[in-house]
């Protein structure tokens, strides 16, 4: 009775309470003793991110009314949600059948982590494979305890499901088991050099994907010929940077590489950059591929500044997690000088085939607006030159890599943009070449995160608030009339 | 206690007030919901105009021509005011996919009093409900009979085609369930891609297309053309225009117009120095044209498109060009080299010359007469001739923005010249009737102008900044998309109507009459525009002539000069100087005679008062392509000179001026006052009788530091290292990255003119064993050790060497100093490389300086300089800069008499926004002698609220030969965040539709 209650009275509070929520949950660092939460279905879901090989889409639910006493990842079967797809659009999308379906049927397998998770990020596979078999690490900013969680996932024809999630021993985690707090990695200050504990509201999680590379072996003489890429990372087993929701700290993770530290997480806290503006709300790994010295940067948004913080990282080479962050650039956003609210950002290098500078793309809520800039080819220096309308109240940005047919009938491989409008239930897409809007198109309630099976053209999209993932069709070859439309709902929309 | 039992208060907190201020604190949720404002637009984008009729049934509407709904309150011209036809405007809502229609009313008068001004379609549902279009609207126009309205869709390769009758509904409730429209549309096959901009041509009598710009098309970028001159509703697809690979056509950089323009020019136009000459009768010959823009074949892409005249414009964001199409033809007749890609464009209806100096009643007689653009030769009128050289010339302005140009400005213009020649003009567009006349662009003299190239040294010359890099760097932000408007209101002081009255600063109207080529019969609706009365006389922020108005990405709307009407009568009276402001001074000040001064040579002179001018401190404040200023130039914002000081290395000095006619002689460098011959200078001193900004250009003045140095270090060295070494014969010193040329370094003429390399690095270090004891005491003779602890030490001339020859990279050293057996110092030939480096081991640091002159720096000017490196890194002195881009003063002998100062301008330092002149004392100049001051002012431009993201800018009008036919004189803008329409009145009133 209580219970129904006080969902009603959520249910009621939620349009205007989803950002005061936000901050009165902030000290919310431990997990309620709830019920447990459903490990078959949707829940706030706030993340997705699809495995190296595409089989499956991760999810991470936040239990964000705090009705269970943890949060989820999920993993579903990719193919089968494409092939329902597929079957809704050769027939019709709006049946009932294709706006609304069961999520289990989808489920491979889930594990239990802290409630607010916010972001997920797939790390990619460093080491050497076994036949067959197929690793990864997800990294999850959970707010809920203030720590950047951590799961590994192994696909095998002889797992159930495929798939298995491992976060608190070598052994796979059956459904309804919890991260172990050894891969809850930010909470214990003693595990680092410098005796951090992660600050609180970890909001979004960048991996820089640019290092290291295959010429970056221990043994590969070849890592001599761009030393800094290839050191560092050895020195630091990989970083990864959270941005922080209240403070807008920045915080960098060493050690997040899978497979150099055995099946418990050799990650530590290593700095956090304080004095940054508050309101932290992205962050994004920036690559200047040719230069020298080599420095990782990040690209930080936030919302109390219309200006984009440039961030780079500094490792030790005598002590691994004595490597530290530093403002190297703040770059203004002159377009919203009425406004300011930044949120999503993408970097765009350029494809082998193409000679265009690195783009860079943010969404801001005030105004909606898509803000387009370039680094310099010249100065090396990110400028932003023009904006582009959005419907209200953008949120994340998408850069998937796609197919597309050239005006002189070639297919190459370009860049198109989706970006989620959580209050008007809208995701647009863009193309970056053309300066064109693809489509505007009304999802469910909520959107939020999104990923992008640029192999089989569909795009996952999460809906927050409805909790449900949809399918959008992005081959125009396959339904030239639903490119860029919603064909298929995974999940029964629901009222939170 | 269960966790939902702890959700209780939170009850309370979402639903009462709290819940909106925790709303507006909540940091970081990035799902913190925006409050959307209540309005009815969603996202609008663009917009155009159309004439809509009220059928006598008092319920139906048919579309007509544009100027069915001209304002025309005067019997002058037979009106066409009827109260039937009403203004609309439809404009499109991305995100939606609806087509929003607003009735304006039946004259402008009904923008500011109008309510409920858009029209709901659909009134069984609540609210205003638009349109229903394809997905993504791209871009709307309109017929040109106002038969229809043509909407493309972003995303369906398609274009709606609603016929007018049916724009303010009601629509089918069948619509509200996503039904099929009730309108026809043109489907776009898949090789022609999206449908991105559409144009309309056929106003008037010439044949009516439409064109739809089609960049992705497969097989390449192009153009469709529809033919909607016939009655179909759909229109036929007549041919697609493919552009194909072809040279563009090179298109000339304009000279700058800053240098001399005949032996009678004003003083300012007459100053050359040092290179060129100054004050001679023969002018020096006009220095070569920049070079045009370098064109990089690359895959055209159409963005943009404009219609003027004969001529379809387009911008290409893949090529550096702007393709034009020939209506007549159907062919791409030009393609222009620009040297930038440019994504939206517009072109200016035909105006004249621009009215400066002398010329103002030449363009009065060619405008009065009708022969602007005629081409023919008018000399036998003594006006013409002497200021237009016999031609009533005209032109349209095309001005492209161009998106990305980190360098020059993001989102800054380009500006193209385009001669305009008319054959079958009959009458004058003055008078206000027209005639159809056959325009001819010539293009082969088409020219990209140098706005700001004679104003700001900072500022790329060849775009018109108006955002980071514009002036002031106010609205730090690239422009979106640009539009011209020709205002020409009706009303006057005085009542009446007459078209395009120009303003005339002259207040005896009987001195004008006996002129044969001037129509003296409408001099008093001229005059009772001048005037400083804002409420109805001259004011920057009424507009009369012809502007364009830039939308920048921030919500600005920044309004550029193109020719203002008004323009003659803003300037000083008689009564005012901008060195004494309220001072009659009898024949003018600064040098020139009053009769020199613009627009004086056959009129009498304005009267002492302010009837005639606006009695502004700047002469021309209003310039073709140049910011409009957002403020009088009163004695309140006039440039001043504040924190003068002198010095040297640090230490004061007590500055003896030359105060009045005292012209005592004094041991250091002084001020010489500048001011007309006979002036009286105040008798104490005063910096801003002796340092007086440049009268006729606002735009380069602003607030910062400046300094003048005697021998003073070039910027950008001084933390610069190099090596010393020996070529040949040649002593080298090298510094890879020195830019020795990028940074002004001089070494031409004369070897005693030439910079000199002074070395501020320390001795050779004898405990790191760079050198003994022995070599380091022989050093130390020679050149002295620093003195680390003495930021001001003066070091000896034997560290400096004259530069021979510079690059880029290198300097060759050709002399050095050396101490003779008196202990005085000597100018030696030849350096000996080897034995500086002895004393001076490794990379060395040091510094640039000037020989016997005076360095100019401002703290936001910096040093300028005309010194450029060539393509094998030598320096030359690029000679089509300004002659007023330099940075150093060549002190005057100790005896020159401020009376020859003050008569000859060439005698002074002037830069693009100061003038001052020093004259030495009766000892040498020490080296770094100081003068610093302070200037203050900044450039204010005229900025409108377009919200916060405008997406385009449209004239209410339309132009027929040149003529703006509707007559509203309104300009729109539609901005996608909250605003929506805002029309701007030409008293620059506002009204929002959203």
């Amino acid at each position: 009775m209580l219970r129904t209650a006080a969902r009603r009275a959520f249910a009621q509070a939620v349009p205007i309470f989803l950002g005061a929520a936000a901050m009165i949950f902030s000290a919310c660092f431990h997990n309620g003793n709830g019920d447990a939460p459903p490990d078959q279905d949707f829940y706030f879901p706030v993340g997705l991110a699809l495995s190296a090989s595409g089989q499956h889409l991760f999810v991470v639910n936040s239990n964000f009314d705090l009705r269970y006493s943890a949060g989820t990842l999920l993993a579903l079967d990719t193919k089968k949600i494409e092939d329902a797809a597929k079957a809704c659009a050769d027939a019709d999308p709006t049946d009932a059948s294709c706006t609304k379906s069961a999520v289990t049927p989808y489920v491979d397998a889930s594990v239990r982590i802290g409630a607010f998770g916010a972001d997920v990020v797939e790390t990619g596979v460093y080491k050497a494979a076994t036949p067959g078999v197929r690793e990864g690490r997800l990294l999850i900013p959970v707010r809920g305890d203030a720590t950047l969680t951590f799961v590994d996932y192994r696909e095998a024809a002889d797992l159930p499901g495929g798939v298995a999630f491992y976060c608190n021993s070598t052994a796979a985690a059956p459904a309804g088991d919890s991260c172990a707090a050894s891969w809850r990695v930010g909470a214990d200050p003693t595990a680092n050099s410098r005796q951090l504990a992660l600050e609180g509201e970890p909001f979004a999680v960048a991996v820089p994907t640019f290092w290291p590379t295959a010429a970056c072996s221990p043994t590969d003489p070849a890592s001599a010929a761009d030393p800094p890429r290839c050191q560092e990372p050895r020195l630091s087993r990989g970083i990864a940077a959270t941005v922080h929701q209240i403070s807008g700290d920045v915080s960098v993770f060493v050690g997040t590489a899978i497979g150099e530290a055995g099946s418990i997480p050799g990650a530590r806290l290593a700095f956090t950059l304080t004095g940054l503006p508050g309101g932290g709300t992205f962050i994004t790994p920036l690559d200047l591929t040719d230069e020298s010295p080599f420095t990782p940067r990040f690209l930080v948004t936030n919302r109390s500044q219309a200006a984009v913080y440039v961030v780079s990282y500094f490792g030790d080479r005598g002590v691994v997690d004595r490597g530290f962050l530093s403002v190297t650039d703040v770059v203004p956003i002159p377009t919203q000088s009425g406004g300011f609210d930044s949120r999503g950002i993408v970097v765009d290098p350029p494809g082998p085939d193409e000679t265009r500078p690195i783009r860079v793309f943010v969404t801001s809520r005030s105004p909606a607006s898509l803000i387009i800039g370039e680094i310099d080819p010249k100065l090396r220096r990110l400028h932003f030159i023009t904006n582009q309308s959005l419907p209200i109240g953008p949120s994340r940005i998408l850069r998937a890599r796609l197919k597309k047919v050239m005006p002189d009938g070639t297919v190459k491989t370009r860049t198109k943009l989706f970006i989620t409008s959580f209050d008007t239930r809208y995701i647009t897409s863009f193309d970056p070449d053309t300066g064109l809007l693809g489509n505007v198109v009304r999802t469910g309630k909520g959107p939020y995160a999104m990923a992008v099976d640029e192999t089989n053209g569909y795009a996952f999209i999460s809906n927050f608030t409805e909790s449900t993932v949809q399918v959008m069709e992005l081959d125009p070859t396959r339904h030239p009339d639903l490119a860029d439309k919603i064909i298929y709902t995974v999940g029964v929309p629901r009222t939170p | 206690m269960t966790r939902a039992r702890s959700l209780y208060p939170f009850r309370s907190l979402a639903l009462g007030a709290l819940a909106t201020v925790t709303h507006a604190l909540a940091v970081g949720c990035s799902q913190t919901p925006v409050l959307t404002p209540v309005r009815s637009m969603d996202r609008p984008q663009d917009i155009a105009y159309l004439c809509l009729q009220l059928l006598p049934d008092g319920k139906s509407w048919k579309g007509a021509p544009l100027e069915k709904c001209a304002y025309e309150p005067t019997t002058l011209i037979p009106s066409n005011l009827d109260a039937t036809y009403r203004l609309h405007a439809v404009i499109t809502q991305v995100t939606r996919g609806e087509l929003a229609v607003a009735d304006l009313g039946n004259s402008p008068l009904d923008i500011a009093t109008g309510t409920n001004q858009l029209v709901n379609v659909n009134p069984g549902l609540p609210g205003f409900n638009f349109l229903p279009v394809s997905t993504i609207p791209t871009d709307v126009v309109v017929h040109p009979d106002g038969r229809a309205v043509y909407v493309a869709s972003g995303r369906d390769r398609r274009i709606d085609i609603i016929p007018s009758e049916l724009l303010r509904g009601p629509i089918p409730s069948s619509l509200e369930g996503g039904g099929p429209v009730p309108w026809p549309h043109v489907d776009l096959a898949k090789e022609d891609g999206q449908p991105t901009r559409l144009a309309v041509g056929g106003d008037g009598d010439k044949i009516k297309r439409l064109y739809v710009v089609l960049p992705e098309a497969a097989g390449g970028t192009k153009l469709a053309v529809y033919d909607i001159a016939a009655n179909a509703i759909v229109p036929p697809r007549l041919a697609d225009i493919q552009l194909v690979t072809r040279t563009p056509d090179v298109v000339q950089v304009a000279q700058l117009g800053c240098g001399p323009t005949g032996t009678n020019a004003p003083w300012w136009y007459d100053y050359r120095p040092g290179d060129l000459k100054c004050g001679a009768t023969t002018h020096a010959p006009a220095p070569p044209a920049p070079l045009p823009p370098v064109f990089t074949p690359a895959t055209p892409h159409l963005t943009g498109v404009a219609v003027a005249g004969d001529y379809l414009y387009a911008g290409d964001d893949g090529e550096t060009v702007v393709h034009v199409f020939d209506l007549r033809t159907g062919i791409e007749s030009e393609r222009l080299s620009v040297g930038g890609k440019i994504r939206r464009l517009s072109v200016s209806e035909p105006v004249a010359d621009e009215v400066v100096g002398n010329n103002f009643w030449a363009i009065e007689a060619c405008e009065n007469n009708g022969w602007v653009g005629d081409g023919q030769d008018h000399s036998a009128n003594t006006k013409v001739r002497d200021s237009l050289g016999g031609l009533c010339r005209a032109h349209r302005y095309l001005y492209g923005v161009v998106p990305d140009d980190f360098a020059g400005g993001d989102g800054a213009l380009l500006v193209v010249d385009l001669p305009v020649k008319f054959t079958g003009i009959t009458k004058s567009v003055r008078l206000g009737t027209y005639s159809h006349a056959t325009e001819t662009i010539d293009f082969a003299h088409a020219s990209i102008q140098q706005p700001l190239g004679c104003d700001a040294p900072l500022l790329n010359p060849q775009r018109l900044p108006l955002g980071q890099y514009g002036l002031t760097g106010l609205n730090a932000v690239p422009a979106r998309s640009v539009a011209f408007m020709r205002f020409d209101p009706p009303q006057g002081p005085l009542g009446g109507e007459r078209y395009a009255a120009r303003c005339v600063p002259v207040n005896d109207t009987s001195s004008i009459t006996g002129d044969t080529n001037l129509d003296n019969s409408i001099r008093t609706v001229e005059q009772a525009w001048r005037g400083t009365d804002v409420a109805s006389g001259v004011t920057p922020r009424r507009f009369r002539g012809t502007f364009a108005f830039v939308a920048m990405t921030n919500g600005s709307i920044n309004v550029v000069d193109i020719d203002d009407y008004d323009s003659a009568c803003r300037g000083p009276s008689a009564a005012t100087s901008p060195t004494a402001p309220g001072t009659v001074v009898t024949g003018g000040f600064n040098g020139p005679s009053f009769d020199e001064l613009p627009l004086r040579i056959t009129a009498p002179q304005p009267a002492a008062d302010n009837t005639s001018t606006t009695t502004e401190e700047f002469f021309n404040p209003v310039r073709r392509h140049h910011p409009r200023t957002g403020r009088f130039y009163t004695v309140d914002v006039l440039p001043t000179v504040v924190n003068f000081a002198a010095s040297v290395k640090g230490t004061s000095i007590a500055f003896l001026p030359i105060e009045g006619t005292n012209t005592a002689a004094t041991v250091n460098p002084q001020l010489i006052p500048i001011g007309s011959p006979g002036t009286t200078v105040s008798a104490s001193f005063n910096p801003n009788e002796h340092i007086v900004p440049a009268t006729d250009n606002p735009y380069a003045v602003t607030s910062e530091s400046w300094t003048s140095t005697f021998e003073g270090p070039i910027p950008g060295f001084g933390t610069t290292a190099g090596s010393f070494h020996q070529d040949g014969a040649n002593a080298i010193f090298e510094d890879e990255g020195g830019g020795f040329c990028s940074r002004g370094v001089e070494a031409f003429g004369d070897v005693k003119t030439h910079d000199i390399l002074s070395i501020v690095d320390d001795l050779c270090d004898v405990a790191s064993g760079e050198c003994t004891q022995t070599v380091y005491d022989e050093c130390n003779r020679t050149f002295t050790a620093l003195d680390t602890t003495d930021l001001n030490q003066i070091l000896p001339r034997t560290r400096d060497f004259v530069i021979g020859t510079a690059t880029q990279g290198k300097l060759e050293l050709v002399q050095h100093f050396e101490l003779d057996k008196n202990r005085a110092i000597q100018a030696v030939d030849g350096v000996d490389t080897a034995a500086v480096k002895r004393c001076f081991p490794g990379l060395t640091k040091y510094t640039i300086r000037a020989r016997d002159k005076w360095i100019v720096v401002g703290g936001a000017t910096g040093y300028l300089h005309k010194v450029r490196p060539d393509a094998t890194g030598k320096c030359f002195i690029d000679t089509t800069l300004p002659s007023t881009y330099h940075g150093r003063i060549t002190e005057l002998p100790p005896t020159t008499t401020v009376a020859s100062v003050q008569a000859n301008a060439c005698l002074r330092f002037i830069n693009p926004a100061w003038q001052w002149a020093i004259r030495s004392g009766t000892t040498v100049t020490q080296r770094d002698f100081q003068i610093a001051f302070t200037s203050r002012f900044n450039f204010t431009p005229l900025t409108l609220g377009g919200g916060n993201l405008p997406m385009s800018v449209a004239p209410v009008a339309k132009y027929v030969g040149g003529l703006d036919v509707l007559r509203w004189n309104q300009m729109s803008v539609i901005d996608a965040d909250f605003r929506g329409l805002t029309i701007f009145g030409f008293d620059t009133s506002a009204k929002v539709i959203n």
